[in-house]
């Protein structure tokens, strides 16, 4: 594994985004606290509804706008805290330090546009030059995610791509400008297995060259476990654990995490009956008292409906952390 | 035994107009030439990448297309030949639970219309008797009888499954076809559905005919599987075996790109090059070749590998043809 120790380089604090309604206020993020190092990268599980995409958009303060804000918190990149910045500054941020790739690469992309232009529109706004050297460099950016004869499918249109070309394309565009970190919004979904397993190492290879920093955000343990060092697992808004991987894998301390691990089908070893876990999330707009997870967690007692527990370590190093009244009373 | 459904020769082709105003023609051909059978309580999968003619064999099967060559006998009879009062016992025979529960039930009907549809519309029953088979139904996937008078936006994604499954067993089918019927599902829902299906299978004595490209869900509900790529079954044989010792180079790759959500797991990563070529134009000789880690040259190219069967599997390969 990689040395992560120092300084980290993007640092969440207590982050929390508001949503106000007619009904009330929600959070979707709710007191966020991870870092990323540099040339590491970090997952983020949660099922849907528990809020790794809204997560995803307020660290490139993209959150919709009217309908979301950031309430508190801070976040700093290499220590600069981008929440104070301007608009203009922030668009300077995006895309050449924070780039992102999406879900979809058919929506990310503009189908009106080729793939050339779509890179060298990233290009010539964050580090400007002669057209024709920002041809080369889109050829390059091409090249660099394995795209086979990219001079020639650099006048591509999205619809002439596979979908597997398409969403390396999109990771052209990200890696284009060299950011220190690219947040990856489930970037795999919509791609075969044996593409997937393609776009991975891909991941990894670029990663190993420039020294990036990846959030993967993922609902699959199986990405986590064979990407990741390190992993945050969201339920209803709240990182309920975080740390490292292997640890997590070996000794979940919170039984939603050991529920969800437990709830994947497994390629081998014993078949028997799945673990399930009874009901289902709360939606993001549920009121909940103490802990969202009680009333589906086997282990709950009369305290966990009454009050929230505090996120406390699990491990005696800090570098495993989980918010649940089991590990508070260890 | 003789088997719930067989598959003979099953093939399916469409003709596409290409090129400029669709003047030239050629044919995709969706599904070529397959053979398996399903016995009663069986579960076989369907498992490959997009474009790989699962979802036509799906539609063959459930006779919402017509086979270009090859037959399906379901209990004995053509299903394709079939006409009035067989053809609406076959019906309400083989039902269907499909991916998108959002999509697969009618936002403007109360649940108990929808589960009661298939049954109104192929027996001949009385009301009350609809009432009654629709609780059981609704009891059976875990759902209240007073869930019967709500409408479907009042439901989660996970609950919206189960009242699609309540509907396809609402006529006592012997067999229910499953398109990927978890993969539009949360983690934490997705193993209640599948230990779902295994109780029902259990009571009733179901046949399912799963189509997944997860091989891990594959694994804990089929006890067959066949491999599919691009329309043709490459490998055929009990899970267990096909999982364990995978024989096609296809199925290795699709096994490695499988990824365990075990970090210990050790695992050889085979990672293809590029991607399922376009069914409008297939690849001479073995159409895995262009991609196929162990390809063998000259032979893959030229011929297409005979169905090599033995002990209950059949693989479609030149590794395998050789070494006899």
């Amino acid at each position: 594994m990689r040395d992560i120790q120092g300084e980290p380089l993007l640092k969440v604090t207590d982050l929390t985004v508001e949503i106000s309604t007619k009904a009330g206020s929600f959070f979707p993020v709710n007191g966020h606290n991870f870092s990323v190092h540099a040339g590491e990268t970090l997952g983020i599980v949660g099922e849907s509804g528990s809020g790794k995409s809204m997560t995803a958009m307020s660290l490139v303060r993209l959150l919709p706008k009217h309908a979301a804000h950031i309430r508190s918190g801070s976040i700093t990149l290499n220590g600069r805290e981008l929440l104070g910045l301007s608009e203009s500054e922030m668009r300077k941020v995006r895309g050449s330090e924070i780039a992102m790739i999406l879900q979809d690469p058919q929506t990310s992309l503009n189908p009106a546009f080729t793939v050339g232009e779509q890179i060298s529109e990233a290009l010539r706004l964050h580090n400007p030059g002669p057209r024709r050297t920002l041809r080369e460099r889109a050829i390059d950016a091409l090249r660099k995610v394995k795209v086979a004869a990219p001079e020639h499918r650099i006048d591509a249109y999205p619809c002439e791509l596979s979908g597997g070309m398409r969403q390396r394309a999109v990771g052209a565009i990200a890696i284009s400008c060299q950011p220190k970190i690219i947040i990856a919004d489930e970037p795999t979904t919509s791609l075969d297995v044996t593409v997937q397993a393609q776009y991975l190492r891909l991941l990894r290879e670029l990663q190993e060259e420039t020294g990036m920093a990846i959030l993967f955000i993922t609902h699959d343990f199986g990405i986590v476990a064979n990407l990741c060092q390190r992993v945050v697992v969201m339920y209803y808004g709240r990182i309920v654990e975080s740390g490292p991987v292997d640890r997590i894998f070996a000794n979940p301390a919170h039984p939603y995490t050991e529920a969800l691990i437990a709830a994947v089908p497994k390629l081998r070893g014993q078949k028997g009956r799945l673990r399930t876990i009874e009901g289902q999330p709360p939606a993001p707009t549920d009121v909940v008292e103490g802990c969202p997870f009680a009333p589906r967690c086997e282990y709950a007692e009369s305290r966990c409906f009454k009050e929230l527990p505090p996120t406390v370590n699990a491990d005696s190093d800090g570098e495993h952390t989980a918010s649940c009244w089991r590990v508070v009373g260890r | 035994m003789s088997p719930l459904l067989a598959v003979e020769k099953l093939s399916r082709n469409f003709d596409v107009h290409t090129g400029l105003f669709g003047r030239e023609k050629c044919t995709v051909k969706a599904v070529n030439d397959l053979n398996f059978s399903i016995d009663p309580g069986e579960t076989l999968a369907l498992v490959g990448e997009s474009g790989c003619g699962k979802t036509t064999t799906t539609r063959l099967l459930l006779r919402l297309q017509t086979p270009s060559h090859g037959t399906v006998r379901f209990e004995g009879q053509d299903i394709h030949q079939l006409k009035g009062a067989g053809l609406k016992a076959f019906r309400s025979r083989v039902q269907a639970v499909f991916q998108d529960p959002w999509s697969s039930i009618n936002p403007r009907v109360r649940i108990h219309d929808f589960v009661a549809e298939p049954l109104i519309v192929n027996q001949k029953l009385t009301s009350a008797e609809v009432d009654r088979r629709v609780h059981e139904a609704l009891d059976s996937v875990g759902l209240r009888p007073q869930d019967a008078r709500k409408f479907p936006h009042e439901f989660s994604g996970g609950q919206r499954q189960r009242i699609a499954i309540a509907s396809a067993i609402v006529t006592r089918p012997s067999l229910v076809i499953l398109d990927e019927p978890v993969s539009g599902l949360d983690v934490s829902i997705r193993s209640q559905i599948i230990n779902l299906f295994k109780d029902l299978q259990a009571e009733y004595g179901l046949s399912y005919i799963l189509v997944a490209h997860d091989l891990a869900t594959t694994r804990y509900l089929a006890d067959r599987v066949a491999v599919m790529y691009l329309g043709s079954i490459v490998e055929y044989g009990a899970t267990d075996d096909v999982f364990d010792s995978p024989s096609h180079p296809y199925t290795e790759a699709l096994l490695s790109a499988a990824l365990s959500a075990d970090p210990d797991e050790a695992r050889d990563e085979i990672i293809l090059s590029g991607e399922v070529p376009s069914p409008l134009s297939l690849p001479a000789g073995c159409t895995f070749h262009p991609r196929c880690h162990r390809s063998l040259g000259g032979i893959c190219q030229s011929e297409v590998p005979a169905l090599m069967v033995r002990d209950n599997r059949s693989v479609s390969c030149h590794l395998h043809a050789n070494a006899d």
